[in-house]
């Protein structure tokens, strides 16, 4: 089986949808479906998530697309930390969309890939100030993740002046897959995505033919309903 | 001894139950919650603070003091405990002029002169009560035994108040902490790993403030088996107590 590639996934919808080859006329553009094709993945991971893994009783969202981002500037902020997400990522419970950011503390070291901040969930931050044991979060950093925002709890940004980050977000970016780079993405997927783009643009007008009143074919068709003309 | 820390078991914790670090602080919330009851009656953390004395007889506790074990003098290598004096009075005085909480004026039974010192008779009729052997004849009818020295914990105050009679500028105190001020490592007795899992995993079940369910009972036998575990006392010990409690008498 050959890799599955946006540019294979887009050209297969664009035949269905063409009802053979693109038509130079054509009321659709392989941007358009590129940019529908990741829609439709993410919002088929998500139920993937939901109906496979959540049923299962497994939280952890294996075969979900992580996209890697690196050297994410951290800021100073009101005492704290703070950087900004990337990209959205899925909204799955405990914000697990936001799967782990890890630190690089100096130009000259490497990303702590086995050392991830704690994840809290939206205003955990100022609760545990209040409990002695773990006030601190035993040393630890934690963030909060406010909207596109991820507040640090500590000021890192002070502590490391050369901070920078990496963060795995649950997300299918598809800007960071040129045509030939392979998505990705399950199999089983594959066919079930080019149904679904082809359903989100089977109700546009396909160029197919001249329609023309002049011609005996186009005779007697009312104008709103002819097709796009060339 | 085998210790451990919070952030080991929260992170077994997730291993064993399969979940991501997104549930870090959940099991770090219940397993901080388990380690401040076991503290109470289990663990106990026992911490020792020497002191300082304040000017009118008051001690501040510790923040983590959850209970007192001893207050003592000390001198030179030893720690001498003293007794709890619940007659004295929780409320502080102050001076009229400077505001300052001052001590109270001696009480009767600060200068009653048949009183003791650590068991030792401060009346003069010790002294005077002996035979031409240097025995002590007794009849001090009416005087007692036991110290006016002594403290006692003024939990609203968050101090401790010697007797205004005390002499000395720091006391050795033993306590119970919550230990909830111990520091980022938060070491905890090994032993006490499975006792906390099974919190965690109790506080998470669908019957968190039932005791009787399977969970409860689970996080209870834990317990128990934790106590087990920490009672020091050997077979050999507790031939030593009885060996020891013997004394020689004359043979009949």
């Amino acid at each position: 089986m050959a890799v599955t590639t946006i540019y294979r996934i887009t050209e297969q919808v664009y035949s269905l949808l063409s009802g053979g080859d693109p038509k130079a006329a054509s009321s659709i553009s392989m941007g358009e479906l590129k940019i529908a094709i990741g829609q439709t993945l993410n919002a088929m991971l998500k139920t993937e998530y939901f109906s496979v893994n959540l049923k299962m009783g497994e939280l952890i969202p294996n075969g979900s697309v992580l996209a890697l981002y690196e050297n994410i500037e951290v800021v100073s902020s009101n005492g704290k930390s703070q950087a900004t997400l990337p990209i959205k990522p899925l909204k799955l419970p405990r914000n697990m969309g936001v799967w782990a950011i890890y630190p690089k503390y100096d130009n000259s070291s490497n990303y702590e890939y086995d050392k991830e901040f704690i994840p809290l969930q939206m205003g955990q931050g100022g609760l545990i100030k209040s409990q002695p044991l773990f006030n601190d979060l035993l040393g630890l950093v934690g963030y909060e993740c406010f909207g596109d925002k991820i507040i640090f709890t500590k000021d890192i940004k002070n502590l490391f002046p050369d901070v920078v980050l990496a963060m795995r977000l649950a997300v299918m970016d598809i800007s960071q897959y040129d045509d030939y780079t392979a998505l990705p993405i399950l199999p089983e997927m594959e066919m079930q995505v080019i149904q679904e783009v082809y359903k989100l643009f089977m109700s546009q007008p396909a160029a197919d033919k001249v329609v023309d009143q002049t011609i005996a074919e186009g005779a007697g068709t009312p104008a709103n309903q002819q097709k796009q003309t060339l | 001894m085998n210790l451990t820390t919070i952030d080991i078991i929260v992170r077994r914790a997730l291993l064993e139950n399969n979940l991501p670090i997104h549930y870090y602080c959940e099991f770090l919330f219940h397993a901080a919650t388990c380690l401040r009851e076991l503290n109470f009656d289990t663990l106990q953390i026992v911490n020792t603070a020497n002191l300082p004395v304040g000017d009118y007889g008051e001690v501040n506790l510790p923040d983590d003091f959850v209970d007192d074990i001893t207050v003592c003098v000390p001198n030179g290598a030893g720690i001498f405990p003293l007794p709890k004096q619940d007659w004295l009075n929780p409320i502080r005085i102050h001076d009229v002029d400077s505001g300052e909480f001052v001590t109270y004026p001696p009480t009767d039974a600060g200068t009653n002169g048949l009183t003791t010192f650590y068991g030792l008779p401060m009346g003069w009729s010790y002294y005077r009560n002996v035979d031409s052997y240097g025995m002590y004849t007794g009849r001090r009818f009416g005087a007692h035994g036991g110290t006016v020295q002594g403290y006692k914990v003024v939990k609203e105050r968050r101090q401790i108040q010697m007797t205004e009679a005390f002499i000395g500028s720091n006391v050795v105190v033993q306590y119970i902490s919550d230990g909830q001020s111990v520091d980022a490592a938060s070491q905890i007795d090994y032993l006490a790993f499975s006792t906390i899992r099974s919190y965690q995993d109790w506080k998470r079940s669908g019957n968190a403030n039932n005791d009787n369910s399977p969970e409860g009972r689970a996080f209870y036998n834990q317990k128990r088996l934790l106590r087990a575990k920490l009672n020091p006392l050997t077979i050999m010990d507790i031939r030593n107590i009885i060996r020891t409690s013997y004394t020689a008498g004359i043979k009949m």
